[in-house]
């Protein structure tokens, strides 16, 4: 099979051909690999690209299948992390110059469990810079939308977004603190899951924030989705804020059935947003109602608070996770992040407590929407906006702005509640250029399953994810 | 106790409420609200520093000053919400979690 067409499929189609040995792991990889030395001049999606260790654990998988040793549905499938995962022996860079050679001497539980189920690392994705950064101005440059490429991808893990829009790789992981799975998936058109505070490992994932960091698989389909998350999930010795919920086969839940689903939409907040990706959302909420889901009327009274109080906390919480680089070695950050992290500084500790109250108060008026219904519906975040020249990314200020209360957009809410969501594409901007828009679905905490049930019968009965953008095509 | 919305100072949420009657609303009213607030400076800054146990270049509390006026007027809804006295913290540590 040729490599073009090895790129296009999906991990589970992948694992299909890997399993019953019409492909070998070796020509997967060989095929990703071609596609990232293209590409990669063009998007910068990766850091670093690990070809030969790559290639050599592909001969080793492809040995053990032959011996009968199939370890399961990842097994002989490439990889890519966000480059905020520590992988021991590969540097992790954190996208900064700060932390640009540091080669950890650990492994991260997540890249752990995705290595001992047989996938293979192909290499490390680019972000913003400690996954808070401009992109622009971060320590390996920016990424760009594959859609359009001088549109931004949106962050921080952007390299994320962009090598599985541009075909680069077919699973990658993200981390999350107010929307950076759900933000460049959103602008990317591809898939992005953020778990349940707790439901899958931090151990070796750089912290932004001890209490908002979440870390997700980020795929191309919904399928792709649930079996990494399979494989990602559970509790951890090294990490106590790791649940022990038992973790289901998600593979089950995808029924392509929503019959009887009810599916919340808020009347206020959410949808106040970019006005064409709204009507896109509203109308992909009337396709699953046609399917048979009930739609229902829900309010989350304090949503606008989010992204304010948000903030708040993971700045507070950076500056503190970052204060002895930030004295040592100030000159290495990015100038916005400096900025950022060293204005937290002189944030009062009542202003991230009251945050933390917000919190609560979001989280009960969320248990609230989750009593009428078993997710709400709400838009991705999109669509992409032009990347923003050198001089505007070095601040927060922009010049001429006027000040406004932050909009944690559609997505910190998700983080400061810890419940889990899910971004899938839903259609595209009329253009020019033409970008792909994207629907978001809420869960009650730990149901991850009735997410990725919903988002695959609307992905089933919907062709927007098998577009693909004209780069490389 | 739940919060007294009836009495007490003339807040930042009544003034909004009273600019938002007289027509003045969005960005506007932030601005106005803004300008009336204690101006923060590069000095106050350089002897908050004290406190913090820190010391900042001329240059550097110059940048912060500029993103701190933006973030003070931001995290103002945050400050501005009133909430009751029984809600607590987003609880983070669990005892029984080993």
């Amino acid at each position: 099979m040729a490599d073009a067409e090895l790129v296009f499929k999906s991990g589970q189609e992948l694992a299909s051909l890997l399993k019953s040995r019409q492909v070998s792991a070796v020509d997967v990889v060989r095929a990703f690999l071609s596609r990232i030395e293209t590409l990669n001049p063009k998007v910068n999606a990766f850091i670093t690209v690990t070809g030969d260790q790559a290639l050599a654990r592909a001969r080793q998988v492809d040995r053990e299948i032959a011996a009968g040793k199939y370890r399961g549905p990842l097994h002989g499938l490439p990889y890519a992390p966000k480059d905020i995962l520590a992988t021991k022996g590969i540097r992790t860079t954190n996208g900064s110059k700060v932390t640009a050679d540091w080669v950890p001497s650990y492994e991260s539980t997540i890249t752990a469990r995705l290595n001992n189920a047989g996938a293979i690392l192909i290499g490390k994705l680019n972000l913003l810079e400690f996954a808070m950064g401009s992109g622009v101005l971060s320590g390996f440059g920016p990424a760009r939308n594959p859609w359009d490429l001088e549109y931004g991808p949106g962050g921080s893990s952007s390299g994320a977004g962009v090598a599985l829009a541009a075909y680069m790789t077919p699973l990658a992981v993200g981390t999350d603190t107010g929307g950076s799975i759900r933000v460049p998936a959103a602008l990317c058109g591809i898939v992005g899951l953020k778990q349940t505070y707790g439901r899958v490992s931090r151990y070796g994932v750089t912290t932004l924030s001890w209490t908002l960091d979440h870390a997700g698989p980020m795929t191309k389909t919904v399928a792709d989705a649930a079996m990494m998350l399979k494989t990602m999930a559970g509790s951890d010795p090294h990490d106590p804020t790791a649940a022990h919920e038992p973790v289901p086969d998600y593979a089950k839940a995808l029924t392509g059935d929503v019959k009887g689903l009810r599916i919340g939409v808020p009347t206020g907040y959410f949808f106040d947003g970019n006005k064409e990706e709204s009507a896109t959302v509203r109308k992909a909420i009337d396709k699953l109602a046609e399917m048979g889901a009930r739609i229902v009327d829900v309010d989350v009274p304090h949503a606008n608070l989010a992204g304010s109080a948000g903030w708040i906390i993971a700045m507070a919480e950076g500056a503190c996770f970052h204060e002895k680089r930030l004295k040592e070695k100030p000159e290495l950050f990015d100038p916005l992040v400096r900025e950022r992290l060293e204005a937290a500084k002189f944030y009062p500790a009542t202003d991230y407590i009251k945050a933390m109250r917000i919190r609560t108060i979001l989280m009960d008026e969320m248990r609230q929407v989750f009593q009428k219904c078993d997710v709400m519906a709400v838009p991705g975040g999109g669509p992409a906006t032009r990347l923003e020249t050198p001089e505007r990314a070095r601040s927060d200020v922009k010049p001429g702005s006027v000040s406004t209360p932050f909009r944690g957009g559609t997505t910190f809410i998700g983080d400061m509640t810890g419940l889990p969501a899910i971004v899938i594409p839903c259609g595209f901007t009329a253009g020019p250029p033409v970008l792909p828009l994207t629907i978001q679905f809420y869960g009650k905490a730990f149901d991850e399953a009735t997410l990725l049930r919903v988002s695959h019968a609307y992905e089933s009965a919907t062709d927007w994810h098998t577009r693909r953008p004209a780069i490389g095509s | 106790m739940p919060a007294d919305r009836s009495l007490g100072p003339l807040t930042r949420r009544r003034l909004l409420q009273a600019l938002a009657t007289a027509g003045i609303t969005g960005p506007a009213a932030v601005r106005l609200l803004a300008q009336a607030r204690h101006p923060i400076s590069i000095d106050t800054l350089r002897n908050a520093s004290a406190v913090l146990g820190e010391s900042f270049s001329d240059e550097r509390l110059a940048v912060i000053d500029t993103a701190l006026r933006r973030n003070l007027d931001q995290f103002q809804i945050v400050r501005d919400l009133e909430i009751d006295d029984a809600v607590e913290p987003a609880p983070i540590f669990d005892a029984r979690r080993r």
